[in-house]
């Protein structure tokens, strides 16, 4: 899995600059919408050609639990 | 039919901003159709009227929307082209969308999108015969005019008349 990739366009989907973006980055009513989860599975999609369930990236509180998760669904 | 069922949402135009970004590109290739491309073009305005028209219809027919999961009904599922007045889009159904509305046994999915302000509104509601559709478009037209004007309101009560609606999210 190419992190920097993933989260240079997951930047783009949560609109907050690369540098802002760490592991620990929270995810919030205020960020965490229904467009960035659709929108991060796309992303996912579009890398990995992975599906990761919706409901389980809703419940991610960090970058770094949909990192994880990400990874669980990626051979 | 016992209950009506009806659909809201509300989204920001400036968030579907990031379509111009690399990191929108699989969003906006994956959540709307072609058609809905070519008629919409990488428009934040239109693009979030559209999505929230999904959203509503997704409600109206109990599902929620997904992208890829099997079960789910697909945003491309439901395409949403404006035929007919500016503020009264076509809710096309296809494939599990379609399937949904036959279970709740809905003859016609009737829905209303307007901007207001930076906001991209969409009413939507479902229909089980010809009667209850027309009944449902005088609601739901009057229900928009309701929720604009209680935006409108709310805005001009907080002093936002000149900036949008951004700060109220």
């Amino acid at each position: 899995m190419d992190k920097e990739i993933f989260l240079a366009k997951l930047a783009d989907v949560l609109e907050v600059n690369r540098g802002e973006l760490d592991e620990q980055f929270e995810l919030n009513a205020n960020n965490w919408d229904s467009v960035a989860h659709l929108a991060t599975i796309a992303v996912i999609d579009e890398l990995y050609g992975a599906t990761v369930p919706g409901n389980e990236l809703i419940k991610c509180r960090t970058v770094g639990a949909v990192l994880e998760l990400v990874e669980q669904n990626v051979s | 039919m016992d209950t009506a069922m009806v659909g809201v949402d509300l989204e920001r135009v400036k968030r579907f901003g990031f379509v111009h970004k690399p990191g929108g590109n699989a969003f906006y290739r994956r959540v709307y159709t072609l058609a809905e491309q070519q008629a919409y073009g990488r428009s934040p305005e239109l693009l979030a009227l559209c999505y929230a028209g999904k959203e509503a219809v997704s409600k109206v027919l109990g599902t929620g929307l997904t992208l890829n999961e099997p079960d789910g009904v697909s945003c491309q599922d439901i395409e949403i082209l404006w035929n007919r007045a500016p503020d009264h889009p076509e809710a096309r159904l296809r494939r599990k969308a379609q399937v949904a509305a036959q279970q709740l046994s809905l003859f016609k999915i009737v829905l209303y999108c307007q901007h207001i302000r930076a906001l991209a509104c969409a009413v939507a509601g479902g229909a089980a015969t010809l009667q209850e559709a027309i009944q449902l478009e005088a609601a739901l037209r009057a229900s928009l005019g309701e929720i604009k004007a209680y935006l409108e309101k709310r805005a001009g009560a907080r002093g936002l008349g000149g900036i949008g609606m951004e700060a109220l999210d």
